[in-house]
């Protein structure tokens, strides 16, 4: 495991705060924001995370991940992770060179392939193996946007694409389960933190509201789910970056999609119930968070679909095995 | 996140890994000779002396220990992973609980050289056991309006009080006990006065009534303490300074295994019990479960290397205390939705067990409210 140097954290928040106000956000949807994806790659930051061999700015998963949540936390309207995460880690494993410009991965079918309207590159992943190839070789079927106003469209991958040999169709799911379970840890975090705010600030029957005693239970209660998300993104992270074979990467990133989906439902109905009605308008920032979390909890699978996959494979192994082989292999062991 | 809780990186280190195996190698041993038969909530109710004493024996108990008491110096994280072991196996481990997680640790550090040296090695044996002294009947969650009190007299104090929810006091051999010994009214903020001692549970005029448990079970005791002579080197630690050392041990108490694992057993047999190919909604919940489980464990590794490494993490401890027990409460009642009763012997057991303690889980260290009311102090609400 790889530890974060806190400057990079520092940076990227400080640069995300500064480029990510909430009217900018809100003018962003149905597209994305260029001056923040010119941001994020001039400096480097888009490709954390993917090796300079490939092309990428060198650092571990680990600087990625914080990217990532940075980037959920500040509700960055652009697709970051779908290259530093997702379709850039596809052509590095490909050894193709990492796709030019905003990109989006076209799984499978490519069905509601999210950021395809605003694409310059498509990293196409198919069990026939996986292409970088740009708009003239796609074609965009039906279209429209997620909660929050990230665009999708059905692609379709024109004839004479050459493929080469890459990540499975499943891998590369899991990848992006795993990039949305740290986009929704960052703005998890960010919704309590809104929370917080609001409580001291609003005032009824003559004190803040946060004097309260049901409003602190909520806020404890969304800072613990909060918590336990982040936990089982960077759970995730570890185990991946750790080197664990395919099977036990779907579990962990199960597991991590599993837990922020599912906080998701929690924090996002407290939060609007502390904030009132004011919360639930256009005016209000917090929908800039809440309605991303409701969005992501919903792409590369949900907490149903992947809690039951992560069930049958731990119930095809048997109890005897869950303590061994998966409570204690999380989060891995430092190497000796 | 920009809140104040703090979770720093979570692994434990590699040297944990020797211990591991060889806590793995004595359970699977006694459990293949039957010394035990796995159950849940052990650390309160599996009270069983002659396996303290044979852990006791192999080294495992007081491993955070001076070596001059019979500890090892070993790290805090061998202590983690040899606890969360024995809560996994589901083996009986509640006759040493008290004294070897905090009675020891605390006669250590307030203790004078007397009462260590005649008590601290016999905790590390497993043959010395403790029970807490702290919750009186009218004084449950807010701990400091106790009223027990000790009066100095020649060579000691007598104690006068009463103490209630003592788990295993009838099989214990001592508390430490929190009494005042200043008059709240006399003492300079309700926080002062308050002095620890550490109380022979057998000496004359102590008198232990069972409280029995809605299971039938006999864990819990009232003890009342009527004219009670303490002599003087049992006072443990500072006169009136009673407050703060209890305070200090919370942290110890509240985020470790024992409050995500006290159902691990149940949850192991659930997934036996349902089978290698389970419905899509078995499956999913058991998922859920252990997606928890596995995520709260990292933030209780976290807690422990944070209390490893000197900082004092007392809120994200009460943090994980209130997500783990509620998994802890979570697991049974899954459990019983997924399989009916009758099925298989093992699992109606552990599912008794379980659904039985479940409401203690969350009132026990600290009620989940009052553990929320300080989480939300820490977030920064004025």
């Amino acid at each position: 495991m790889s530890t974060v140097d806190p400057l990079l954290i520092e940076t990227i928040e400080s640069m995300l705060g500064d480029l990510c106000e909430p009217e900018k956000v809100g003018a962003a949807e149905g597209g994305l924001d260029a001056n923040v994806w010119k941001a994020l790659t001039e400096s480097g930051m888009a490709s954390v995370g993917l090796s300079e061999s490939a092309g990428g700015s060198g650092g571990s998963l680990q600087d990625a991940a914080a990217i990532a949540k940075a980037a959920g936390r500040f509700a960055a309207p652009v697709p970051l992770t779908e290259l530093s995460l997702v379709g850039g880690w596809v052509c590095e494993q490909a050894g193709l060179a990492l796709p030019d410009g905003p990109c989006a991965v076209v799984l499978g079918d490519g069905r509601r392939t999210y950021w395809a309207p605003v694409a310059q590159s498509f990293v196409v992943v198919t069990d026939a193996g996986v292409a970088v190839v740009g708009p003239d070789a796609v074609t965009l079927g039906a279209a429209g946007v997620n909660y929050a106003g990230e665009p999708w469209a059905d692609v379709t991958v024109g004839a004479g694409v050459t493929f080469v040999a890459g990540p499975a169709v499943q891998q590369v799911q899991a990848r992006g389960a795993m990039a949305r379970a740290l986009l929704m840890a960052g703005a998890l975090g960010q919704a309590v933190e809104l929370s917080v705010q609001y409580c001291n600030e609003r005032e009824q029957f003559g004190r803040a509201i946060g004097k309260f005693q049901v409003l602190q239970q909520y806020l404890a209660q969304m800072a613990g789910e909060a918590a336990a998300a982040e936990a089982a993104a960077d759970n995730a992270v570890d185990v991946i970056s750790g080197g664990a074979g395919e099977a036990e990467v779907l579990q962990v990133v199960a597991a991590a999609k599993t837990v922020t989906g599912r906080a998701v439902g929690i924090i996002n109905r407290l939060a609007h119930q502390i904030h009132g009605a004011i919360g639930y308008t256009d005016e209000h920032r917090l929908q800039y968070s809440t309605r991303r979390l409701w969005a992501w909890r919903d792409e590369y699978g949900t907490e149903a679909e992947w809690s039951a996959s992560l069930g049958r494979s731990l119930a095809a192994a048997g109890g005897a095995a869950l303590w061994p082989k998966t409570i204690t292999a999380w989060p891995p062991a430092a190497v000796g | 996140m920009a809140n104040r809780l703090t979770f720093p990186d979570a692994a434990l280190p590699a040297s944990t890994e020797e211990i591991r195996t060889r806590i793995r190698g004595f359970l699977d041993a006694e459990l293949a000779a039957g010394t035990f038969t796995p159950r849940a909530d052990t650390w309160l109710s599996g009270h069983d002396s002659e396996f303290s004493q044979q852990l006791g024996k192999e080294g495992f108990l007081g491993l955070t220990y001076p070596k001059q008491y019979g500890g090892q110096e070993r790290s805090a994280l061998d202590r983690f992973v040899v606890v969360e072991e024995l809560l996994a196996y589901g083996a009986p481990i509640a006759a040493h609980w008290i004294a070897e997680r905090q009675s020891g640790p605390s006669i250590i550090k307030h203790g004078n050289e007397a009462l260590r040296e005649e008590l601290v090695p016999g905790i590390v044996r497993g043959e010395i056991y403790f029970s807490i002294g702290m919750s009186e009947p009218d004084s449950g969650s807010d701990l400091a309006s106790i009223r027990s009190f000790a009066k100095k007299v020649d060579g000691g104090y007598v104690v006068n009080g009463t103490k209630v929810w003592t788990s295993q006091a009838h099989n214990n051999h001592y508390f430490i006990v929190l009494v005042r010994t200043t008059p709240a009214a006399e003492s300079q903020g309700r926080h002062n006065g308050m002095s620890q001692f550490v109380l022979d549970l057998r000496s004359p005029g102590v008198e232990i009534r069972p409280i029995r448990l809605l299971s039938g079970h006999h864990h819990f005791n009232e003890v009342v303490m009527t004219d009670v002579f303490v002599p003087d080197h049992m006072l443990l630690g500072t006169e009136g300074n009673g407050w703060a050392q209890v305070i200090g041990e919370l942290a110890y108490e509240r985020s470790g295994p024992e409050r995500i694992l006290s159902t691990y057993p149940l949850l192991a047999s659930l997934v036996d019990a349902v089978g290698p190919n389970p419905s899509a909604e078995a499956a999913a919940e058991i998922g859920v479960l252990v997606s928890r489980m596995t995520a709260l464990r990292r933030l209780s590794i976290s807690v422990a290397m944070s209390l490893d490494a000197g900082r004092s993490p007392v809120t994200e401890a009460a943090l994980v205390k209130d997500l783990g027990t509620q998994l802890e409460g979570e697991i049974p009642e899954v459990a019983r939705r997924l399989v009916p009763p009758g099925r298989n012997e093992q699992f109606d057991v552990l599912l008794a067990d379980s659904i039985l303690s479940a409401p203690g889980f969350t009132l026990r260290g600290g009620t989940n409210e009052i553990l929320r009311g300080i989480v939300a102090r820490e977030l920064g609400v004025r």
